[in-house]
This record gives C-alpha cells, structure tokens and sequence, in this order.
C-alpha cells in the first residue's frame, strides 16, 4: 500500500515533465523528418507534372500543371495488373514462409538444450556473409535443374528460410521469462505447444517487425528476379518500374514511373501500418502474477 | 540490479559439460528436448541443403579457378588469392569497405538508438512519425538520389546552404574524392535508420512493463530505470542489430551503386562493388569469387570477435549448451 | 528450321523498354503473324541498360537458353571471344540479307566483326553532334560552329556565348555541356584524343600509347573547359539542375549540347517552340575530323534453341524497306543501312535538313569506334574513370600527370 502511494506521486511529479519532454520530443522528430519525408514526397509530387514540369530549371516543388492522367497512363502501359498478383502471391508467400521457420529456430537456438547447438547457430548466420553476387549464377542452374526458370517458385523457395531472420527471434526469444515456460510445461505444453501457445504470442513485436522486413525486402527484390523471371507473365513490379527506363536517360518517362512508384508502394505503406498494431507491450505480467 | 533482472531470465544457468554432458543430452530427460531442438531447426536445415549448399560449395570452388563465366574453367589454385596482393583497386576498396562500415554502423546505431527511445513514447501521431522514418525504405532509389545529390549540391544544397548560415563554408560532397564516402554514409544512414529502429522498437516493446513497475517501487529513477531496465533488457536487440549492421554495412552494394556508381576516382567502391565489376563488368568470375571469400572471412571474423565480447554484456549469453 | 506450323516458343531479350522497342515489336509481330503463327515469342524487352549486361552475362552463364539478344558495338568483342555470341557467316552465306555488306554503313558491319567473322547484325549508328540553340547565338551576334571549326575557336566560341545575365556570380548560360562528366567513360573522349592526333592503345590493343602529347593536349582542352574557361558544366552545377544536361539545354540555358542523334525527336519534344535550335558537327582537330560513333545490333546467343528462326527474324527486320524506314522514323535513328537515313527526321522537323548532313553524311564519314577490345571494359573502369575523375572534378588540374599515372597502370593492366 506504502508503495502505492508512492507510485502515485512519482507519476503526479512527473506528469509536467512528460508534456514538455512530448513537445520537445514532437519538434525534434518533425525538423529531422523532414530530410525523411522529403524524397519521398517529391517523389509524389513528381507524379503528377508533366514531362516538362520535371525537367523545369530551376525546379519547383509544386507541380504547375497537375496531370493525373499519368497514373492510368502508368497502369496501362504494363501488365501492372499482373505484377501486383505477382508481388502479392510472392511476398505473402515468403512472409509466411520466414516468419514460420526462423520462429521455430529462433526457438530451439533460444531455449532448447542440445549439443553443438551454439555453433551450428554461427555456422547458419554465416551464411549471411556469403555476398549473393558469387551465388547467383549457380542458384541459376539450380533453377533451370528443377525446372523453375520463370516460375514463381524461382523466388519463392529459396526464401523460405532465413538466418537473418532466425537470429533476430533468437535475440528476442531470449528475453521472454523462463517462468512463464516452465508453468506451460509443467501444465503438460510439449514443445511444440510451448512454442506455439506461449512463445509465439509474446514475440509479436518481433514477428511483427520481421513480417514488415521480410515484405518490404520482398516486394522490393529486383537483381534476383530480374535474372530469373524472363516471361512477362511472372514479372514482380519492380521488374515492370524498372522496364520504363530507356537506354538513354532522356527518353524515360520519368512522371510515369513517378507515378508508378508510388501506387507500387501503397501496399508497403498499409502494411508498415498495419504492423504497427502488433507494436504493443507483451501481455507478460499478468501471466506471471496470474492477474496480481 | 542487471544481474538480478538476468537471473530472472534465466534462472538455472547450466554450466558448460564435455562428452558426458552430450551423452546426457541423447538419454534419459534431455532426450526430447535433444531431438525437438533439431527437430526445430530441421525446416531451415532442409531448405538450406536444397537451395544454398549448392551454390556455396560452387563458390569455394570457383574461387581457385579462372573462370570468365564462359567457357570450362581451370584450376589454378591459389592464384587468385596471389593477384590480390598487388591488386591496387582490391586495396582500395577493402580500406573504402572498412572506412564505410566502421563509420556508418557507430553513427547509424546511435541515432537509431535515440529515435528508437523517441518512438517508444506514448504519444499522439506515433505512428506517423514511425512511418516517416521508415519511408527511406519505399521510396523510389531514382527519388531518393535525386533529392540527396542535391541536398549534396556545393553551392545551392540544402547542407551548404544550412552551414553557411553559421558561417561554415561546406565541402564539395559527392563532387570530391575526400568527401564522396562521408556523403554516402550519411544517405545510407538516412535509408538504413528506420530498420535499426524498427528492431529496437521491437525490442523495448518486449521488455515486460512489470520491469519497469518492480523498479519503480524500488524508488527507482527515470535514468536508473534505463541504466538498470531498459539498457540490460534491449541487450539481445542492440546485439543483434550491431551484429547484422556490420554484416550489412560489409555487404552494402546499393547506396554506392544508387549515389556515386563508386566514384569519383573509385573513392566510394567498396569490396562488394569490386566483387560485381570483377563477376559482371570484366568477366573475371574466379578472381570476384576469390575477392568474395577474403570478403566473408573478414566478417566472419569481426562476428566470432563480437561473439566472444557478447559474453560481457549481453544477456542470454551466459547459458551454455 | 522450324516448320511454318510448328509451335516452338522463341526468346528474345534486350534493353529498351516500351516506346523505344515498339517498332521492332511491331516487324517481329508481322513475321511471327504471317510465317510462324504457332510460334510464341517470349519477349524480355525492357530489362534496363545497366541491368542487362549482369542478366544476360548470368543467364547464359547459367545454361539459359536464348534465341536472339541485343547486343551493343562496347560489348560484341568480349560476346564472341567468350563463345556466347554465334558466328553469323554462314548464315549470311547462305541466306544473305539484302544489300549486305555493301548497303550497310562500314563502321558498323566492323564493329560487329570479331577477327574477321559476323557475330551480330548492326541495326542502327549513332554519331555524335551538337545542339545549338540558335537565340543565343543570334543574341551574342555569333555564328554557330561548323566542320572546320578549330578546337580553339570552339573553345573563344563556349567562352563567349557563357553568361552571367544577373550578375550573382552563377553562370546562367554555359557554352557548351555534357562534352566531360565524371564517371563517364573513355568512349566519349576518344574522338578528341584522335582528332588532336593522339590514341589509348597501340594496335595490338597491347600496351599504352597514352602519355602522347597529342592525348594529353586533348584531355587538357576537355578538362580547361571546366575549370579554366568555367564554360562548360561542372557535375555540382548540373546537381543544381535536377536532372542531366539535356534539361539545361532544353530549357534554354545551354549554348551548345553535345549528344547522339536519337536526342533529336526528343529534343523537339522537350523545346518546343522555346527557340530556334539546329545540329552542327563537332570541331575538326590538329590531326582530322573525327566524331564519337556508337550503334547496336542484334545476335543469337550460342546457347538459342532455335538459331535458324532467329536468324530468318533478323533477315526479315532488317531486309523490308518499309519496316527500315519506320524503325528509323520511331525516335530519330539512323538505320545501319545508309539508304533509309531520310526516314530518321521528318520533314516537318526544324533540324530535318541539318540532321541529315551533320549525322548521316558526316557523323557516319568520320565516325571513329572506340577500341572496345576485350579488357577494354576493366581497363575503363579501373584505369580510365580512376585517373580521369581526377580532372573532371578538379582535383588534378594537370592532364600529363593523370595520364602519365593511367599511362603505367593500362601498361601493367594490358601486359599482365
């Protein structure tokens, strides 16, 4: 009860402090976003002039003729419907596949005893290490072995596993209490449930943070795809923003791929945001306590 | 209080066992969580078997090779490795490689360590200015580079401009061989902070708000809470993220590609570039395999060395197998 | 061959992307359409500049097969002596193309040909030329250049038509552009070095012949322009700009642009009736008149599943006068073959007349290829931009010392 009350008057204490550490917060972050936002935002901007409005010397920020048709103009000129499925199908996929097996590892590699277990972990990081520039061509043959070359499945597979990943739910595994586990197990939880029921729950900013990784990186991914998707058909949108680009720099259309790039990026956006919900303290305490 | 906040973590901290210790670990008790410990591993070890033991071995392979990406290669041994010893541009862009990740890493993470703390508050519109730091990750690199070399431009950009305000008169930036690498760090920096911070939101998000109750109780203050708290408890995250930011910063191919192209002068080719002009550009596959092993025993290296220093503060080290 | 009514699929790759690879698509269409209905064509068109030497380069070092590829005059040496590129005289042999060789512009039927075979089939050439915006020449009471125009006199000419309108300082209209660049490569400075008399490389490709007086006086004259007459462009003051120097040109703050042809309908484009322009030759040196000329074609990779077809598509484009003069009216290229070099400016276009004289009647006469030898791409890279940079940033302002150091390291590159 004492310590109550004191609580009390430490948060009542600090409630001034707070709003001025807020605002001082907000000031700081709005001037450095600015430099943030910036590219971004001209980006957008520049999805709406026409082509003389970008090459306009000396430039303006604001578009002086608003052309919206570049956005249906940038749709049309490529099967953009078809690299959204693409996109989609290929990060949705990949997502998925990441978040299961480096949650699994991560698992094992956190908690489970076994031998050797530390230096197989830095043997599977190592991999990291490995520049993909050396491992590109003989991914390629391997691809045209199974048959993949324009498939899908060329840049999906591959994927599915991660050490980037598994270390991070390794990092974060580690710092979720040891009792909540053991109550799970001595319930009867097998390992599997432990992980599933208990484990994966209290990760969620974690899994969170991988799933946005994993989707941006994906939904981003050009050198790979580009070497293995050759049909249009299977092309991912990075592939299709990049074919707008001519030889010579003059003649690309640059207000199209403005605009290309920014509906290409939507999803991304909703997907940033949507993560953030899974921003939310663990649920730990009163699993502990049991509701003390 | 760190270590007591450890323990909690981890209670029983086994000690390190020898031969008897993996018998143990195949019978009796430990034999379940023996063989779910692989089991759990077994869907990253199958697709690693399928999709990258292949090309890895094709690599140390063709790294004692001449191979041009055509025709058969042959094996030339060592060879490759002798070339790099009088290879001018290998060690300019092995110095470039580690001038840029022994910068950029320190500076990045401090900053996103900050932002992190910044965007851990509760407050109004948190979630917007989290989504502005993280959209130098989605917006177009054409964009992005764009924007910075004029932001980078000596007389009208934005940098100069703001350094003569106090009286500074700024450098040429990406125009000059001396300060095309700080350039280059500061926009990787500005493209790679949000990830950094990302993770380590992720990290102070984890640490159980009872922590920060059972410390306040103690009497304890807002800078205690985060010596005691917040800084022992983000440990696995900060570990991870320096970790993987200098594999990262090694590896770095796109904001020299995207800002420079590695120029002027080779000023900002990093071994990664040097890797791709040898493999792509001169046809020279053995040779950039050869330049890309020397590449993974560096950071191979500085991670075991980061291992062995882990041990002192990060917790969750101290448990053995 | 295959069969008129076999269903075989045909992979076709190369980098340009819509609006510029469109009128090959449409001769590609009308063949498939009229002789191979049952064919598919797989087009991986669009794979950008950059891109497509790692892709292809990948691709075929992975066993890819590919039935026809763009290939470029910098690259077809390294293509053939690699064993990637096929050798095209037999088929030339036996099923020739209309009017080879003779029909074809000679610069680029050799640039294509590896110790004395066909390895590709040159479609366009692409010379270089000035674009002059003819108001501010009338303003500063100056006649544009001509061919005989001396390096010198075209240097008093940049100097005297570069501008301080306001007096802040800032130039406003600069003399000439986008002759120097960092990063740029050796290609667009080996018409100067050759027209002041000097070389890169001795025959064999071999050994440096660069520490010349010759060579050092024409890198000297590009890097002045810079930094002693200030009336060309520095890469901070095109930063300034926004875009590249096409923009600065277009929008009236360049006297003189130097470009290849294909910048011509564009440029109509992007000036419009801003002012009055037209096309001039570049400057005649101490040793002759020379200017930069580059061009593509297109080849059948080694590994093509169906080479035969491949070939017969290439024959079919490049051997119906219609498709000829459509290709070169689509973006202002001069086709390979000299015949159909009206049809790259239309008549209506106010640089139609000077296009023709300054691209296709001189740019192709004294067009010079860079040696594009094998190593020639490493020796670019890591001799040539290493050392160059130097003077276009203005960190060396003496052109015999960097070429004095690019003199030993092209020596030890070419010898080891």
């Amino acid at each position: 009860m004492a310590s109550m009350q004191k609580k009390k008057d430490v948060r009542f204490g600090q409630k001034q402090a707070k709003i001025l550490m807020d605002l001082l917060v907000y000031v700081v972050l709005s001037i450095a976003g600015i430099i943030f936002i910036l590219p971004f935002a001209w980006m957008v901007a520049n999805s709406f002039k026409d082509i003389r409005g970008i090459y306009q010397y000396p430039p303006t920020f604001i578009p002086e003729v608003w052309q919206f048709s570049n956005y249906t103009e940038a749709w049309t000129m490529t099967h953009f419907d078809l690299g959204f499925l693409n996109s989609a199908l290929v990060a949705a996929a990949v997502v998925l596949g990441q978040l299961f097996t480096a949650s699994l590892a991560g698992y094992s590699f956190a908690r489970l005893r076994f031998p050797g277990r530390d230096k197989i972990f830095l043997l599977y990081i190592s991999l990291m290490m490995v520049p993909f520039t050396v491992l590109m061509i003989p991914l390629y043959v391997q691809m045209r072995w199974f048959g993949w070359i324009s498939t899908l499945q060329a840049v999906i597979f591959p994927f599915l596993f991660t050490p980037w990943g598994t270390f991070m739910m390794r990092q974060f595994m580690v710092t979720i209490p040891r009792e909540l586990e053991d109550a799970a197990r001595i319930d009867g939880c097998g390992f599997f449930r432990t992980y599933w029921l208990i484990i994966l729950p209290l990760t969620k900013p974690a899994l969170a943070t991988l799933a946005i990784f994993t989707f941006v990186n994906t939904w981003n991914s050009f050198q790979w795809p580009l070497i293995v998707l050759g049909k249009p058909k299977v092309k991912t949108l990075p592939l299709l923003l990049a074919s707008f680009q001519n030889q010579s720099g003059m003649r690309t259309p640059w207000h199209l791929i403005m605009a290309a790039a920014t509906f290409v990026v939507i999803p991304v956006l909703i997907a940033f945001i949507v993560g953030q919900k899974y921003y939310v303290r663990g649920i730990v305490t009163s699993g502990i306590k049991g509701g003390g | 209080m760190a270590a007591g906040i450890a323990k909690r973590i981890n209670p029983e901290a086994p000690k390190p066992g020898g031969l008897a210790e993996v018998r143990r670990a195949f019978t009796g008790l430990r034999r379940g969580e023996t063989i779910a410990g692989y089991l759990f591993l077994a869907p990253n070890f199958i697709g690693f078997i399928i999709f990258m033991l292949f090309p890895i071995l094709f690599a140390f392979y063709i790294m004692l090779t001449d191979w041009s990406l055509a025709k058969e290669p042959n094996f030339i041994g060592l060879k490759n490795f002798e070339t790099m010893v009088n290879d001018r541009i290998f060690w300019k862009s092995l110095v470039n490689s580690f001038y840029y990740t022994f910068i950029a890493v320190p500076t990045g993470i401090f900053i996103a360590f900050w932002l992190a703390l910044a965007l851990n508050r509760k407050m109004r519109g948190i979630i917007f200015f989290r989504t502005v730091y993280f959209l130098p990750q989605i917006t177009l690199t054409v964009a992005a580079a764009t924007v910075w070399r004029w932001i980078y431009q000596p007389e009208i950009g934005l940098i100069n401009h703001i350094l003569e305000l106090v009286g500074i008169e700024g450098p040429k930036w990406i125009h000059n061989t001396k300060w095309a690498m700080p350039s280059v760090i500061i926009m990787s920096n500005w493209q790679g902070i949000g990830f950094a911070m990302l993770i380590l939101l992720a990290g102070l998000q984890g640490i159980p708000e009872e922590y920060y109750e059972a410390a306040s109780i103690d009497g304890a203050s807002g800078w205690q809470r985060m010596r005691f708290v917040t800084l022992p408890m983000l440990t696995p995250a900060l570990f991870f993220v320096v970790v993987t930011s200098l594999i990262g910063a090694f590896q770095a191919f796109d904001q020299f590609y995207i800002l420079t192209e590695g120029g002027p002068a080779q000023a900002t080719t990093p071994l990664t570039l040097y890797i791709f002009q040898n493999a792509f550009r001169f046809f020279k596959m053995g040779y950039g395999a050869a330049l890309a092993a020397v590449l993974f025993l560096i950071i191979l290296i500085i991670t075991v060395i980061q291992w062995q220093l882990a041990r002192r503060w990060v917790i969750g080290f101290d448990e053995d197998e | 061959m295959v069969d008129g009514d076999s269903s075989a699929a045909i992979t076709i790759t190369g980098w340009e992307g819509p609006g510029e690879v469109d009128k090959f698509l449409l001769a590609f269409d009308e063949f498939f359409g009229e002789y191979y209905p049952n064919v598919e064509q797989i087009l991986n068109t669009g794979v950008n500049w950059g891109d497509y030497w790692t892709t292809l380069p990948a691709q075929l070092a992975g066993g890819a097969e590919i039935d026809m590829a763009w290939m470029h005059d910098t690259r077809n040496d390294t293509f053939a002596a690699n064993g990637w590129a096929l050798n095209l005289d037999s088929y030339l042999e036996a099923c020739p193309i209309p009017g080879w060789p003779e029909k074809f512009v000679k610069s680029q039927v050799d640039a294509f040909n590896y110790q004395g075979s066909q390895y590709a089939i040159p479609y366009d050439l692409a010379p270089g030329g000035l674009y002059v915006n003819l108001d501010i020449f009338e303003e500063a009471g100056l006649e544009p250049p001509g061919e005989h125009t001396s390096f010198e006199e075209f240097t008093e000419l940049a100097i005297a038509l570069t501008q301080d309108n306001d007096d802040d300082g800032d130039t406003d209209v600069w003399g000439i552009s986008n002759l120097v660049s960092v990063g740029r490569g050796a290609g667009g400075a080996y018409w100067i070095i050759k027209s002041f008399g000097g070389d890169l490389f001795n025959e064999e490709n071999t050994a440096s012949v660069m520490n010349s007086a010759e060579t050092t006086a024409a890198l000297q004259w590009m890097a002045d322009l810079l930094w002693d007459s200030g009336a060309h462009p520095t890469a901070e003051n095109i930063a300034a700009s926004g875009f590249t120097t096409e923009f600065l040109f277009a929008n009236g703050n360049v006297a003189m642009h130097y470009a290849l042809n294909d910048a011509a309908s564009r440029m109509w484009e992007l000036v419009g009736d801003s002012f009055n322009w037209t096309v001039v030759p570049t400057p005649t040196g101490p040793a002759g008149r020379y200017n930069f000329i580059g061009g593509s074609a297109f080849s059948i990779p080694t590994s093509a599943a169906h080479p035969d077809l491949s070939y017969e598509l290439i024959r079919f484009t490049l051997a119906n006068p219609d498709h000829i003069c459509r290709t070169a009216a689509m973006g202002a290229a001069l086709t390979s073959q000299s015949d159909f070099h009206d049809c790259a400016a239309p008549d209506d276009a106010p640089y139609a007349d000077a296009y023709h004289e300054v691209f296709s009647v001189i740019g192709a006469r004294d067009g010079v290829h860079p040696p594009y030898h094998s190593k020639y791409l490493e020796w670019e890279s890591s001799v040539w931009v290493a050392n160059m940079d130097l003077l276009w940033t203005g960190e060396e302002r003496d052109a015999a010392v960097a070429v004095e150091r690019a003199h030993e390291q092209t020596n030890a590159l070419l010898g080891g």
